[in-house]
Parts: C-alpha cells; structure tokens; sequence
C-alpha cells in the first residue's frame, strides 16, 4: 500500500515536472480540460532566445574528433562524447557539454548566442554530420479557453464546447482540426483579417486587445436618414456595432429607409464573425480561435436591414489598404492593410456586380484573399459576392460532413466548413452542434457579452466563412509570401475528401442548383468545392519561403501619446533551409517622440514616448545564409482614438434638404450684388 | 458696394429657423422622395467625384447629391426626384452617353447587402 502510494507521488511528481516544462508554452497552468488527448511535439514557432544557445549535435563517425575519442575502442558508436573543449578551440566559442543522447551524438550549451546562430557554426565544421537546434517539446496545442472543451462545466451548452476546432472524429467528420495545425502556427499578430460586417463588440472580452481601430462604411440612407446606419451618422472611424434591431413600426413604415426588412433583434454577427476568427484563445477566457494569434480589422458595412453594395464596396478597397480619394468620407488610409478580407455576407443576385468584381480583382490583386459566406438559402445556387471571381466561396457542412441543409451549393464554391447544425428540430430541444461564438445579450442596443449556445444559436455559412479566413491567416503566418492564387489553391489541394455515407437516412447526393431547394445532401466538388477544410494539413502543405521574411508587429497597435510600444519581430520567418541569426531594430524616424530602448538586438524591443506624432522602426532580421538582411519598417502613430468623427455619406440626416433650403436662401439674402 | 435691401432681409429672416434644424427635431417625411442611388463607372477617372457629378447632372437633367468616388472610375451619387419614372428616366439619360459611362448600376433597398438569412430549425438539423 505504502509502495504504491509512492509511486503515484513519483508519477505526480513527473507529470507536474511535464507542465511546467510546458508553462511557458500554454501561458498558464493546463487545465484538466486542455489535458485532453495531449501528447508531445515540438512546438515550430519557438520562442527564439537569442542569449542561450542549445543544439544537438552528431559527430561524423570518420571525423578525426570521433577518431580521436576512439582509439582505443573497439566500436565507435559507444564511446562517450563529450567535445565542448575541442571544438570551443576549434570555433572560438564557449561551449558546454550537454548529455550524450544517442551514439556519437551529445547536447552543446553557449551564452551570448542563439541556437539558430551555434547551428550554423557547427553545420559548417568538417567533423560534424548535423547539428539542429533542441527545440523545447510542449503538450499539443490545446488552449484554456473553458467552453473549448467537450464535456465541460454543468449548465453550459453546447456540452460538445468547440467540437469543429477539433481533429476529426467519427462523429465530427466536419472538424477542421485546427488544434493540430497550431502545432505549425498559431498565427503572426502581423497578419490582418478585417471582418466586412455590422462592426463588433469592441468591450468583449474575448475582442478586448485582438482589435486594431477599423473603419465605419455605413453611410446615409436614400432619404438621408441614418437609420440604416443607426448610429446617427455616417462614414467614421467607430466601427463598434450599435446594433441592427428591426421593429415592426420600422419594417412597415410606408416608404420608409427599413420598409419591408426582416424584423428581428441584433445580430450582433459582426462580434460573432471576428471571434471565430480571432478570438484571444489560450487565455482561459471563454471561447478559441481559428486564427489564435491574428488581430482583427473591424469594417463595418452593415447596419439595419444589411447594406448597401456601395458602402461595401468602399470597405473592400480600404480594408485592402487602397485608398480611395473621397468628399463624404473614405476616411484616412488605413494603416493596417488586411491580407485576408472575411464576407459572411451578400444577396440572392446569381450574378456577380460590375462594381464587386472590380473590388474583387483590385483586392486580390494587392495580395488580399477575400473569402466569402455561400449564402443560406437552402441549395440554391451562390449569391453575390460569394460568385465573383477571385472570392473563396464557403458552403456549410453538418458535424457529419454532408452539406447542411441551409447552405447553398454550386461551382463558385472553393472549399466547405463547419456550419452548425442542430439534429433537433424544435426550437424548444437543443441544437446540438452550433458554432458556438461571442455575443451579446442585447436584444437592441448592446447589453452583456456572452457566447452563443445551444438555445440561443448560431448556424449559418456566416460561420463557415471565418473559419477559412482563420486558416488563411495561418497560412499565412508560415508564409508571408503567400498569393491570394497559392492560398486558394492551397486550402483546396489539402481539403479532405467529403463523405459518401454516414449522412441522415435517406440523404442523396447533391446537385447542380436548379431553383428548388436542396436540404442535406452528399457533397461533391461541383457543389460544395474542392473538400472539407483541414487546418493542419492546409498549413503543412505551405512552403517556407525563398527567402528570410522580417515581420514585426508593434503592441499596442495604436498607442495613446505617452505610451511605450513593444515592437516584436518573433514571428519572421525564415527562407527555406535557413534559420534566423539575430535581429537588429533601428530608429529610422523619431519623430520627435520616440526613443528606442537600447539594445535592441533581440526579437522584441521597445520605444517610449514622449506624447502624440508618428514615427517609424526598421526590424533587420539577419539568417544562416549569411546574405543582406531581410528588413521591415513599422510605421506607428501615437494618437488620441477618434470616436466621434465627422458625420458624411448622404448629407445631414432628416435636416438635410430644410438644412440646405435655409441655407440657400440666407446665402442669397446676404449675396453681394453689384450694381 | 454691397447693399441689401428690406425683402432680402424678410428672407432671411424666414430661413433663419430652418438654419436651426438639427436631426433630432427635424420631423421624417412621411413620404420620402423616391431619390436613386446609382453607381456610375465612367470612361475616365475625375480628379474630384463633384466632377463626375456635374457631368453626370448634365446629363440626368435632375439635382445629383452626395457624389462619391469608391475607386477605379467608379461614382456613386443620389437622383434627386419627384418619382421613380424620372428618376429611371433620368439614369437611363447618363446610361446612354458611353463617352461618359460604361455602366449605371442602381440602388434600392431590393438589393441591399445582408447577413445570410438566418437559417430555420428544419433546414438546420
């Protein structure tokens, strides 16, 4: 009894060893939850330290170190080595025995040196067949976010928590398995999605510090009113969502803005969106990300009622980061350029706008993928702008990966995902696989945030858009030099195939849109794309690139005058067959505010404040290929948030023609005339 | 030499109190005009979208409010009109001059930008 009590303390012991080896991994202590299926890997984007170099190092058997050591044993592969002292000469480092770990192949420790930079000096010494660096082993990357988990607390729904991050089961067919892809990535804060849509929640705390400052595209309604907009103006930067409630004395006020539009309560689709996308995850707050990582630039382009196409229009250009010279409101350039541009929106027009393709051709022509909701109209064919050329078309699949009654199909659909689906029927049941995501309580204006669950749902290709647009972003982390052409192709190569069976009684294959509605139905690639999303296998499947990419990011995005700034060039990535050697940050224009802490020649630094102006860093991130550095410039401005900019879009609301009418006549009243 | 005379002032003392409208107090019309919001790409770039404007009003032969540029020789701006026949008429007008425009794209509330509707419980199992 005693004996056994000791070996579970041994076991307990290890096993509390194993996480906190992994602390600095999950960024707080793993829950029982997050324990879930863990297993070891390497982590691929380690944290670089740039100050304590750690490789493994195997000695060529023939190579006079191992000569040496060996002669006066018979097999070389069980001598002890141990060659710090002979190599330290040799390099002129200093070095440090490690453990030998395996025949001819022992562990080196140096100071003052990364172990990116060691690898490359031993690669280089004849005696050495390979040396790589010792990466630090994590658990498998689940985060802590508690409604994550299947099975989680009482009284929280859906109980299968976020069943289509998961890997696939027999259940899930759906699943898209992002928790093994961020064992790859977890995403560059660097890399931009905007989210095109009614604006978001900006106080929610999974948003909270995920947000960069977007952009308001709601302009004035035809009869200049803002009620569409309904937040009593018109294009500004307060991209928050007010809310988009439609009252029935709304919908059927005769020749009113919102006449005969869908009464409902707030959406609140803008916070759900860019949650799937970019939810702070690991945090032990709420909901997980797709995107972990990434930051989210809120559009908003819908108000009541939706939108127009115009105001739409205008968000994909500046969201893109092409700026658009206007009189009523553009806004400034937006300094944030998104490589991603999610649409969970559109119409029922089957054919795609003059002025949306030209959007869509400019956009992706700048480097951005803009991916886009198939629409829920039950299996008819793609509305715009899902059918322009260049979108990423999304259709939604049930948990068991036939198509979900509610998606429309057809062959401008690139790839499907998860949509939500509820098995039961009645409202009164729970749905039993929603997409679950952030909220808010509100029923018109903003109440408390929450998530969806499995009464108050949400399902739709609304939901299946962000999760492609999350794994572009990812892509994209590994790769920056990713094209919108080498995205698509990429999310299509690595899709899985769709299921032939396992579908509810009776389900028939799907076919082309014909004007009749198609509920669930088998999917094949001429309606539903290329397969069902696969997170891991989309970013394994992208290439390093050629060359080393500097990419840095400053926290905060948009400092208030005064503030420090963390520059972080962590996340550059390295060119195929390399590996980064060191950083070096340089100020380039202080602007008369800015001081760069000295040194800064690791991953990260930080420049102070001096109150509000624009200034401008150059990150130099230096590889083993020894060539020019590979550099990136961060452009920051320190400045006080805008929140209640000039209104624009449509004139002065209600007042306007009585506004310009007074105008006019007091003009010509005190008109100068001469005689 | 700048002089006004004693209607003038009478004007302007009637305009002052529409001056003073703000959006709170202005009552919404029960029947808004049926003004089109129309998006016009243009055979050329304008350096300024109240220069496509005043192309495009001479050519409408109605008022044109709220022009703007979205890019790429694109021009959205608002019909001012009595009814919807002059307002159709009126797009038709700037349609039909290809040395100005290579398209007229209208606006209405039938085709605004939505959330995907929000599927029903059925369509959901």
């Amino acid at each position: 009894m005693t004996s056994l009590k000791m070996k579970h303390r041994r076991i307990a012991k290890a096993l509390g060893a194993l996480a906190v080896l992994a602390l600095p991994a999950l960024g707080g202590a793993p829950t029982v939850a997050n324990a879930q299926g863990a297993g070891l890997r390497a982590a691929s984007t380690p944290v670089v330290d740039t100050r304590h170099a750690r490789v493994i190092v195997k000695y060529k058997a023939d190579g006079a170190l191992m000569r040496e050591s060996t002669l006066s044993a018979r097999d070389p592969d069980r001598v002890v080595v141990q060659h710090a002292a002979r190599l330290s000469q040799r390099l002129g480092l200093v070095l440090r025995d490690g453990f030998m770990i395996a025949p001819r192949t022992q562990v080196l420790h140096a100071r003052d040196m990364s172990s990116a930079a060691l690898v490359a000096r031993l690669q280089a010494d004849p005696d050495v067949e390979y040396a790589e660096v010792d990466e630090r082993v994590h658990f498998t990357a689940v985060p802590s976010d508690p409604r994550y988990a299947d099975n989680q607390a009482a009284n929280v729904t859906p109980t299968v928590g976020q069943w289509y991050l998961r890997p696939p089961t027999a259940t899930f067919v759906s699943a898209i398995d992002a928790q093994t892809g961020w064992d790859t990535t977890k995403g560059s804060p660097a890399v931009v999605v905007a989210v095109l849509d009614t604006g978001v929640r900006p106080d929610h705390p999974d948003l909270a510090g995920k947000l960069l400052p977007g952009y308001d595209f709601v302009s004035a309604d035809p009869d200049g009113s803002f009620a569409s907009a309904n937040d009593g103006n018109g294009r500004d930067a307060d991209a928050s969502d007010p809310g988009d409630w439609v009252t029935s004395a709304e919908s059927t006020q005769a020749n009113g803005p919102l006449q005969n539009c869908d009464i409902g309560d707030s959406s609140w689709h803008g916070t759900q969106t860019s949650a799937l996308i970019g939810a702070a995850t690991n945090n032990g707050v709420g909901m997980a990300s797709v995107g972990w990582n990434v930051r989210i630039l809120p559009v908003r382009v819908l108000g009541k009622c939706g939108g127009f196409q115009s105001d739409v229009v205008a968000g994909m250009y500046w969201a893109a980061g092409i700026n658009i010279p206007s009189a009523f409101g553009t806004g400034p350039a937006n300094p944030f350029p998104a490589k991603v541009l999610n649409m969970s929106l559109g119409s029922a027009t089957t054919s795609c706008a003059q002025s949306y393709q030209d959007a869509m051709t400019a956009v992706t022509n700048a480097g951005a993928n803009v991916v886009v909701s198939a629409g829920n109209d039950a299996g008819l064919a793609v509305g715009q702008p899902a059918n322009c050329t260049g979108a990423i078309g999304v259709g939604g699949l049930r948990h068991s990966g036939t198509k979900v009654g509610f998606s429309d199909i057809g062959p401008q659909i690139a790839i499907s995902a998860p949509a939500g689906n509820c098995v039961n029927p009645l409202a009164s049941d729970p749905c039993l696989y929603p997409i679950l995501t952030a909220t808010n309580t509100g029923t018109t204006t903003p109440a408390t945030n929450t998530y969806s669950d499995s009464f108050n749902i949400s399902v739709g290709t609304s939901f299946s858009a962000p999760m492609v647009s999350g794994t572009a972003a990812l892509m994209l982390s590994v790769n920056p030099t990713l094209t919108p052409a080498q995205v698509r192709s990429t999310l299509q190569s690595s899709a899985r195939a769709f299921p032939t069976s396992g579908g509810t009684v009776g389900t028939t294959m799907c076919v082309a849109p014909n004007g009749s509605q198609q509920l669930e139905c088998y999917c094949t690639t001429s309606t539903c794309g290329a397969g069902m999303l696969d997170v891991r296998a989309a970013v394994l499947a992208v290439p390093a690139p050629a060359t080393t990419q500097a990419v840095a990011f400053a926290t905060p995005a948009a400092p208030a005058p005064g503030a420090s700034v963390t520059l972080d060039g962590s996340t550059s990535v390295p060119g195929t067959g390399k590996t980064i050697t060191g950083y070096a940050w340089t100020m380039v224009d202080a602007g008369g505010i800015a001081t760069l802490v000295q040194p800064a020649t690791a991953a990260s630094a930080v420049v102070t404040t001096t109150g509000g102006g624009t200034f401008s860093v150059r990150l130099d991130v230096t590889d083993s290929g020894g060539g020019a550095p590979a550099s990136k410039t961060l452009v920051v401005t320190a400045a006080t948030p805008t929140t209640s900019p000039p209104s624009s879009g449509g004139g002065g609301g209600t007042m306007s023609l009585a506004w310009l009418l007074g105008l006019g006549l007091a003009v010509a009243a005190l008109r100068p005339r001469r005689r | 030499m700048v002089t006004t005379i004693p209607w003038r002032h009478g004007l302007l003392l009637a305009a002052l109190p529409l001056i003073g409208c703000d959006t709170l107090n202005a009552p919404i019309p029960a029947v808004p005009p049926p003004d089109l919001r129309i998006v016009i790409t243009t055979q050329r770039d304008y350096p300024t979208p109240g220069e496509a404007k005043i192309h495009a009003e001479n050519l409408a032969k109605v008022p044109i409010r709220d022009a703007d540029d979205l890019g790429g020789g694109k021009y959205r701006m608002v019909l001012v009109c009595p009814d919807v026949v002059t307002c159709r008429e009126a797009a038709q007008r700037i349609a039909n001059d290809r040395t100005f425009a290579l398209g007229v794209d209208a606006e209405n509330p039938t085709t605004r930008q939505k959330i995907p509707i929000k599927p029903t419980r059925e369509q959901s199992r």
